[in-house]
């Protein structure tokens, strides 16, 4: 072995062990004096009195022990199979566990560190009044959330996956507390939770119903032991999207075209996708809301003129300042229907300073709002004069 | 002309027009043919959408076809002479790779520096993509070239392209990372290629622009010619050999890079529309073959944009599927048979 290879082989091993080392410190369940530990641990005692029950969500599930909660997602990512986390209450032992759960991940809660791998996320952790526990963020450019966006000029929050992979080695030397994975897996995510930082999955995307992805904050109540704050705000939205929902099952559904076009191919998503639910919730109808698959299919722009161009309504994502955007993006949008009356509407008004928009971010936690800006554009009968949209705005003619 | 040339060219004007018409008549909508005659002719349909769907999506979607078609096979042939190689063609020499450099920087990054949210590649932008395109395709060509000085193997001349294709590529995806995600996808799309993908405006600039680029290969034919003899043939035959390189790697880098900005990176087409060609007039003489190539490019590509749009359906397959799946079985046997009939390198 040459003298060189000697000294590298020595460097790796030294730094392994410090990285160990690091991992081992983290480990201990019994943390230093945090708000909502245990200070004098007795068995008997349920230290979860506040439980979420799930209404709509299918993706997770939460099961209560005395000192700890079992978090179960189903479909970590797409593709991926079942995964549980034991969240341990602070100052507990850590539980001796057997089964399938022997090998689970543990978190020790409430957490005070988290890092979030998706902007949807941090609505409904700013809707628990959490912010603060946000050290974190994939890409802080994305973030439309005012009360992040304060602790990221602030310096609070660093980004640690900037260009959409995760950088290991920032999220290792910072040691959060946990990390809220977006939904989607990682090579780094493994190499993580060896290193002993708990990696969480939140799957919220892959929930079929906008009331089912916003129960995804029953998650980030358990992450950071604010049960009793998310049930509360979770009714209200619940209860909001129902009434708003049963109001315009009561009218003749509105024609809308949805989705756009990109090198000839139209993004349309089905009955069953988020979007589909949500139109469909808003008494709108568009052929294609009868097609099953979560996913948007990509259809040609003939079949979609043909069989939805004449609807009075347009819904877009796309942020067109006015109608001839649309016109000079394409020429052939011109002979849409609802481009000649100037009805597009454009989910492009709460746009932040790097380009995030709110209407991904907060629309996942808030489908109530979201729900009512549809109403009010599809059913204006419906809305109250002076109500203001949220995500919505109407291009420009 | 060869009589058999001037039956084969003939031949292949009358698929083109047959495919045009084709083009027209079938798509994933049923429109009477009634319809689409009197449309064609300037009158009204029984039907307002059908005047849409005949004359703002299909007859764009032909032109485009006819277009792109014609200026791949050419610039495929271009490249096939010029670097005396059999396996040339936009792909894999990097134009298209560079051209999508070109286009990736002005679509994933042009609005993020600038002060807009933009969406993605919008009217004003079309026309930047578009130059971008051929500046990256003529960079890339260039470079090529330059290098080439230096290398008289055609093998290794080849596997440089190979090699700043995949740089650029690289490019490509480091823009990717950094870019707004909706952008990235529009990016793959554009990168499937489509002849669906352009309207009017669009044909404003991408008609006349290859009509500029197939009348600078016409000037190249007789220097091409001459290159196919070698370098040194050219020159004793009075040929300025730079003056050459230089118009067919103008000519090439424009009507792979105006193709490569309106209908994305299309592989195949000018690979072996040359090969086809040169078979079918049994000649490399480019007097014969540069028309021939222009034919059959169009022929391939409305073809294929035929199959791309499934009449009946509501879906798309993307042309770069169907160049592939549907091309390379016939070529295949094309060749084959060819080789074995003719003895034709």
């Amino acid at each position: 072995m040459s003298r060189a290879l000697r000294v590298v082989l020595a460097l790796a091993i030294a730094l392994a062990t410090s990285l160990a080392g690091c991992s081992a410190e983290r480990a201990p369940l019994s943390a230093d004096a945090r708000p909502g530990c245990i200070t004098d641990f007795d068995p008997a005692t349920d230290y979860f009195p506040d439980k979420s029950t799930l209404s709509e969500a299918g993706n997770f599930r939460l099961t209560y022990h005395r000192s700890y909660q079992v978090l179960t997602v189903n479909r970590p990512y797409l593709g991926g199979k079942p995964v549980s986390y034991v969240l341990v209450r602070c100052g507990a032992p850590a539980p001796e566990l057997t089964g399938e759960l022997a090998g689970a991940q543990q978190v020790t809660v409430p957490v005070r560190s988290l890092y979030s791998g998706s902007t949807t996320h941090l609505a409904m952790i700013s809707e628990l009044g959490q912010a603060d526990v946000v050290t974190g963020v994939a890409s802080p450019a994305a973030v439309a959330d005012p009360q992040i966006r304060r602790r990221i000029d602030a310096g609070a929050v660093v980004g640690y996956a900037p260009g959409g992979q995760v950088n290991i080695e920032t999220v290792l030397h910072a040691g959060p507390d946990v990390l809220v994975t977006p939904g989607m897996d990682d090579p780094g995510y493994p190499k993580l939770r060896e290193a002993g930082i708990p990696v969480v999955a939140d799957a919220e995307w892959l929930e079929a119903t906008p009331l089912g992805r916003a129960e995804w904050i029953k998650v980030f109540a358990a992450l950071t032991g604010t049960e009793s704050q998310a049930g509360r705000a979770y009714q209200a939205i619940r209860d909001r999207y129902r009434e708003l929902a049963v109001q315009a099952a009561s009218t003749k559904p509105v024609d809308v075209l949805v989705g756009t076009m990109y090198s000839g191919s139209w993004s349309m998503p089905t009955g069953a996708s988020y979007a589909g639910r949500l139109i469909a919730d808003a008494g709108g109808a568009y052929p294609w809301l009868t097609d099953g698959g979560a996913e948007n299919r990509q259809l040609n722009f003939e079949s979609v003129y043909a069989r939805a161009g004449h609807a009075p309504l347009w819904l877009v994502t796309d942020d067109w300042k006015a109608v001839g955007d649309a016109v000079s993006q394409d020429s052939r949008y011109g002979d849409l229907t609802a481009v000649r009356s100037g009805q597009v509407w454009s989910a492009t008004k709460a746009i932040g300073p790097g380009g995030g928009n709110l209407y991904w971010e907060r629309g996942t936690a808030r489908p109530d709002l979201l729900l009512g800006d549809l109403v009010a554009i599809l059913h204006p009968e419906l809305a109250s004069s002076d109500r203001e949209f949220e995500f919505y705005r109407q291009v420009a003619r | 002309m060869k009589a058999r040339t001037a039956l084969v060219l003939a031949g292949l004007a009358l698929a083109v027009v047959v495919l045009a018409v084709l083009g027209l008549a079938l798509g994933p909508v049923r429109v009477p043919l009634a319809d689409t005659v009197r449309v064609l002719l300037g009158s009204d349909a029984s039907d307002p959408r059908w005047q849409v769907i005949v004359a703002n999506m299909r007859l764009p979607r032909v032109l485009t076809a006819l277009a792109a078609g014609a200026a791949l096979g050419v610039a495929g042939l271009q490249l096939q002479t010029l670097f005396r190689n059999t396996l040339a063609d936009p792909y894999i020499l990097g134009v298209s790779s560079g051209a999508s450099l070109g286009v990736a920087l002005v679509m994933l990054l042009g609005g993020a520096a600038g002060a807009g949210f933009t969406a993605g590649m919008a009217g004003a932008s079309r026309a930047g993509a578009t130059i971008a395109a051929a500046l990256g395709a003529a960079a890339m060509l260039t470079l090529v070239l330059t290098l080439s000085r230096w290398t008289r193997s055609a093998a290794t001349l080849l596997l440089i392209g190979v090699m700043l294709g995949a740089a650029s590529t690289a490019l490509v995806s480091l823009a990717m990372v950094y870019a707004d995600p909706q952008r990235v996808q529009q990016f793959l799309l554009w990168g499937l290629g489509s002849f669906a993908g352009t309207g009017w405006d669009d044909l404003r600039l991408l008609l006349p622009l290859v009509a500029v680029g197939l009348a600078a290969a016409a000037l190249t034919i007789r220097p091409l010619n001459a290159l196919l003899l070698g370098e040194s043939y050219a020159a004793t035959m009075g040929i300025n050999v730079r003056r050459a390189r230089v118009v067919t790697v103008g000519s090439a880098s424009l009507l792979a890079g105006v193709t490569t900005a309106f209908c994305g990176p299309i592989a195949f087409i000018g690979l072996v529309v040359p090969h086809v060609a040169r078979i079918a007039v049994g000649t490399s003489d480019h007097r014969a073959v540069v028309p021939a190539v222009t034919l059959l490019g169009a022929v391939a590509a409305l073809a294929c944009g035929i199959v791309s749009q499934v009449p009946g359906s509501n879906v798309v397959i993307p042309i770069n599927a169907v160049t592939a799946l549907v091309g390379a079985p016939v070529v295949i046997t094309v060749l084959l048979r060819a080789r074995r009939g003719s003895g034709m390198p």
